[in-house]
């Protein structure tokens, strides 16, 4: 019977350890965990440049009405936004911190883009030769984020170095 | 006549009032994801709703009682309390995240913040469910529901190719650069979206509130067997359609704006307007069902007069519930919470919950002395049995999943 209840005890503490250790913050991220946040991170600033690829086609078409390009991509800002905050404020490995700028960078380029899609969908509006612009910016940007997403699932400490 | 009028009409809500807030985003996520290799969990979802709202609406039918005031009759006060608890918990959830939907699709035509016009919304909403009468409710709001049918007609507009589809819907297979754990979290949302608790609930009180009888099986079968199977289609239309616009541009749904862009793309601003009224309506009506579903269960556990067929002086307790459940969903969006992610986990709560929810319906379903000759056949055991098992593996497995996949963002 006591025996069963220091089982029982010592497993508390060994949940609760775990959970106070994986719980802190500062801590750097293991390479595979540090991996999946930036694929994640990548892969909602390349949906949030889809999203605008699709406001500024839409709105160039004259497919949709203009308040709801401008709120599309407004909700794609916001929800990219989140995550590269989320990301940005996580510790990274200490071998990857040249990496993980790049990839921070990477990002905030995209939410910058986002939002001068945003600023010229909501403002002066859109020309033809706008858009055109805009489109081209926003492929070289997927581009790289798309390269960088490759780099960072298969050589994550090659990342920055070239 | 007059009865083929009201079975048209009854299937015409069904397909209108299928389709919610958590269908409209779920669906939208997974075709832009995974296209249509999903969709055979969609058809096993609609079956299985199928099945327990046939059963359900029948035990309304046939005892005059709605599931919910049987169960704890049968089953006693601990299984009632358990059953409550489960139900009432995700219908609440789901009644926040039908508010929030309403508001965030008026939000796309007006561009004013969803926290402004969410006190418009719970206050109609309320209106509605105080005053409005039970028929003109659910007929209105489902017929303007029908509205979704135009993503069906958009996907027909895009062109896809339809053999591309056939073969990802029978390929029961994930894209190369998914997982497999966010491919089952997404299974499982599905299931939980298609299957949620309230539907059978609403459809099991609303019998009631329409006095069915015996004589009704019919059209409740037609509603049933025909209105849901076409409602699941709007939802393969609605997966199909972003699997072909926002799949190839990387877009992961994460917003309601996205989920009408491939409607944009196909038929332009027409398509866009008509795609709104759908969102408003769907999220309306889900919405005043929730809310309705709410009352029901709180009303038919503790034994209180209920329902709109009575003056609601004469059931204050459930008019009261209903006030309550809407002030709690507008404090809690008030708060600025993202409505998409209270969508979200009402999906994958509404998984968890299943259980708890249908296996009273089965155990009553079978009860003679409430059923008589119209208690459950083979078939239907065979059939509920199967979705017990169903559902008890999507309960098991959707908390894990939503850690694991950081809700469905990937492992």
């Amino acid at each position: 019977m006591l025996r069963v209840q220091r089982m029982r005890l010592l497993a508390a503490c060994a949940v609760f350890s775990t959970i106070t250790v994986t719980g802190c913050t500062g801590r750097p991220a293991s390479v595979a965990s540090w991996q999946s946040s930036s694929d994640r991170a990548i892969g909602e600033a390349l949906s949030g440049l889809g999203t605008a690829r699709l406001a500024i086609k839409l709105e160039t078409r004259d497919r949709a009405p203009h308040t709801y390009t401008v709120v599309t991509v407004t909700d794609a800002i916001e929800s990219s936004s989140k995550e590269v905050s989320t990301y940005q404020v996580a510790q990274p490995p200490d071998s990857l911190h040249r990496a993980n700028k790049v990839v921070g960078q990477a990002l905030d380029d995209a939410v910058s883009l986002m939002v001068d899609v945003r600023v010229a969908l909501a403002s002066p509006g859109l020309t033809a030769a706008s858009a055109r612009g805009l489109v081209a910016r926003i492929d070289a940007l997927r581009k790289k984020l798309d390269d960088l997403d490759s780099a960072v699932t298969t050589s994550p400490g090659s990342v920055g170095t070239s | 006549m007059k009865r083929l009028f009201e079975v048209a009409l009854g299937i015409l809500t069904a397909i209108g009032g299928f389709v919610d807030i958590g269908d409209l985003v779920f669906n939208a996520q997974v075709g832009a994801r995974f296209g249509l290799s999903l969709g055979v969990v969609v058809v096993v979802g609609v079956l299985g709703i199928c099945v327990f709202a046939e059963m359900s609406g029948r035990v309304a039918a046939c005892s005059g009682r709605a599931t919910f005031d049987l169960v704890r009759e049968r089953l006693g006060p601990r299984m009632g309390v358990l059953n409550l608890f489960a139900s009432v918990a995700v219908t609440l959830m789901t009644f926040i995240a039908e508010i929030g939907g309403v508001a965030l699709a008026i939000m796309l035509v007006t561009s004013i913040s969803e926290v402004l016009i969410v006190p418009f919304v719970g206050l109609l909403v309320w209106a509605v469910l105080w005053r409005a009468k039970f028929t003109v409710m659910e007929n209105a709001l489902g017929l303007l529901g029908l509205c979704l049918v135009v993503f069906v007609v958009a996907l027909w507009q895009l062109g896809p190719d339809w053999g591309n589809l056939a073969s990802q819907a029978a390929s029961f297979d994930k894209p190369a650069k998914e997982d497999w754990l966010t491919y089952g979290y997404f299974a499982v949302g599905l299931f939980g979206a298609a299957m949620t608790p309230y539907e059978v609930f609403f459809f099991s009180s609303g019998g009631v509130e329409e006095g069915w009888t015996s004589r009704d099986l019919g059209v409740m079968r037609a509603n049933v067997l025909i209105g849901f199977p076409l409602g699941g289609l709007l939802s393969l239309a609605i997966a199909g359609s972003a699997g072909v616009v926002l799949g190839p541009l990387d877009i992961d749904v994460a917003a309601l704006s996205q989920v009408g862009l491939p409607v944009a793309d196909a038929l332009g601003k027409i398509g866009v307007a008509i795609v709104i009224i759908g969102f408003v309506a769907a999220t309306f009506g889900a919405a005043c069902e929730t809310g309705l579903s709410a009352g029901y269960s709180m009303a038919q556990f503790f034994g209180w007069q209920w329902g709109k067929f009575v003056r609601p002086r004469d059931a204050a307790r459930f008019h009261v519930v209903l006030i309550v459940a809407t002030l709690l969903a507008l404090g809690i969006l008030m708060t600025g919470v993202d409505p998409i992610l209270v969508t979200e986990l009402s999906v994958v709560f509404s998984a968890v919950a299943l259980p708890l929810t249908y296996f009273p319906i089965l155990v009553v379903a079978n009860d003679r002395d409430y059923m008589g000759e119209h208690a459950n056949k083979a078939l239907s055991n065979a059939l509920g049995t199967v979705y017990l098992v169903l559902v008890v593996v999507a309960a098991v497995t959707a908390i894990p999943l939503l850690v694991i996949t950081h809700m469905g963002a990937g492992v």
